[in-house]
């Protein structure tokens, strides 16, 4: 065991785990002033809900002993048999470690999802989606990926979870939002952001915990992890310039929010590619994130008139179908330290199209199972709420309080 | 054993949220719990 090592992964994990939360402060700020509450609720209940999860079963269904290339096995249920001078397997620091640092991403991801389905979904709804939903989409995606599934042995790329956390919940977040129909404020005043600098802030601490989420997934202090940390940043970056520059031409205005959405947007696209490429075409990633992202919320919203509330799939599908993509063209052998990890621009034109099977295979699997499953919760509760709750406003309908005595 | 009883409590857990009866109508803004305005003097 490596101490340095090991204390560089823990602290990552302690960023990731702050990301949550922060989710919930960028959430909240976007929605009405009566739905603040159940927005940060959605992020913060997620995250004690699934750090039990991951322990009881979650790691082992996404890192136990391969079962066909689908799922991990049931050998570490409850963690049972994993201690403390365990080393996980090609690193130096302990297997504690990893399922920490990994139970932080698994709380997030469908934390992510909430924002389609805020100011209208039920809780029991939201219990039980979220419970189901990690079990059966988070964990397999997570083994096919990175336990030593059929997506890792067919030579995918995802540093960071680009594929695994970010197109996974941004499809399953698009199809929340159909399901579940458009809320009743959908396209008037009452559904603008009540408060930005909430959202800032989540913003903010966003891009300060996604050095953790990215560099951490070295897992050492390494020259990759220097790397990795470096392009998040750049990425971040040119992802809240693009987004900006894009407001401010079409309507006038150097958009706060346009800046704070373009920087998550450029952090989801550098996320599968950020220990595999340089700083230049990082900034290149973050362009593009900043650019896609937008039209493609324009294109939901207005063109096909869906109700995805604080645009989940044009930031988090959109962004990470980009990154992963972006991984098959910009990977570059010489940051990864891996003889032949290269995309079509350093000269293997294959590893693009081991990416495209790759989210390919993640949109087909969380959008049918994210479907099914609020089919099946739907015959037991109902998804949304009664009108007359979701007028009252979800905070003193659902849990009692208000966010504001003002 | 122990792993077992943990499974039970957080089994239990998600039974009680699942099963609570819904509140027959929806909150009122006296249901909800008021703090005082800190002072300036605060």
């Amino acid at each position: 065991m490596d101490t340095g090592n090991t204390a560089f992964v823990l602290i990552s994990a302690a960023l990731v785990m702050l990301m949550t939360p922060a989710l919930g402060f960028f959430y909240g700020g976007l929605v009405n002033r009566k739905n603040v509450l159940s927005t940060l609720m959605h992020s913060f209940f997620i995250l004690a809900l699934i750090s039990v999860v991951w322990v009881l079963w979650g790691y082992t269904l996404a890192f136990g002993p391969d079962k066909g290339g689908i799922i991990g096995g049931l050998d570490y249920i409850g963690l049972r048999g994993i201690g403390p001078d365990d080393i996980w397997t090609g690193y130096t620091i302990p297997v504690l470690a990893f399922v920490a640092f990994q139970m932080m991403f698994a709380a997030i991801t469908p934390a992510l999802i909430s924002g389609a389905f805020a100011e209208r979904k039920n809780f029991k709804a939201f219990v039980l989606f979220s419970l189901i939903w990690s079990t059966a989409i988070y964990a397999p995606l997570a083994h096919w990926v990175w336990g030593g599934g059929w997506l890792f042995e067919y030579g995918a790329l995802d540093f960071a979870g680009g594929t695994v956390i970010h197109i996974s919940s941004g499809v399953a977040a698009l199809v929340c939002a159909v399901v579940l129909g458009k809320r009743k404020t959908f396209r008037t005043p009452d559904a603008d952001p009540h408060n930005l600098t909430l959202t800032v802030l989540g913003a903010g601490l966003l891009w300060f915990g996604w050095f953790g989420f990215n560099a951490g997934s070295a897992l050492g202090a390494t020259g990759q992890a220097a790397s990795a940390f470096l392009v998040t940043n750049v990425s971040a970056a040119a992802g809240a310039l693009a987004w900006m520059s894009i407001s401010w031409i079409r309507h006038g205005h150097p958009s706060v929010l346009g800046a704070a959405a373009g920087c998550v947007a450029g952090l989801v696209a550098i996320t599968p590619a950020a220990g595999f490429v340089g700083p230049a075409s990082a900034i290149l990633i973050g362009v593009g994130a900043g650019v896609f992202c937008p039209l493609a919320l324009d294109f939901v919203k207005d063109k096909l008139g869906i109700d995805d509330a604080l645009d989940v799939f044009a930031v988090h599908g959109i962004g990470g179908i980009w990154g992963a993509l972006a991984t098959g063209l910009f990977a570059d052998e010489a940051y990864s330290g891996n003889t032949g990890l290269n995309g079509l621009f350093f000269g293997n034109a294959e590893q693009l199209w081991i990416q495209l099977v790759a989210t390919g295979a993640a949109i087909a699997f969380a959008g049918a199972g994210t479907f099914v499953i609020l089919k099946v919760i739907n015959v037991f509760f109902p998804l949304r709420v009664s009108e007359e709750l979701e007028v009252l406003g979800l905070d003193a309908s659902l849990h009692g309080e208000a966010a504001y005595q003002l | 054993m122990l792993i077992t009883l943990a499974f039970v409590a957080f089994g239990a857990m998600i039974a009680s949220w699942l099963f609570v009866p819904e509140k027959s109508k929806a909150a009122t803004p006296a249901t909800i719990v008021t703090v005082p305005a800190a002072s300036a003097a605060d």
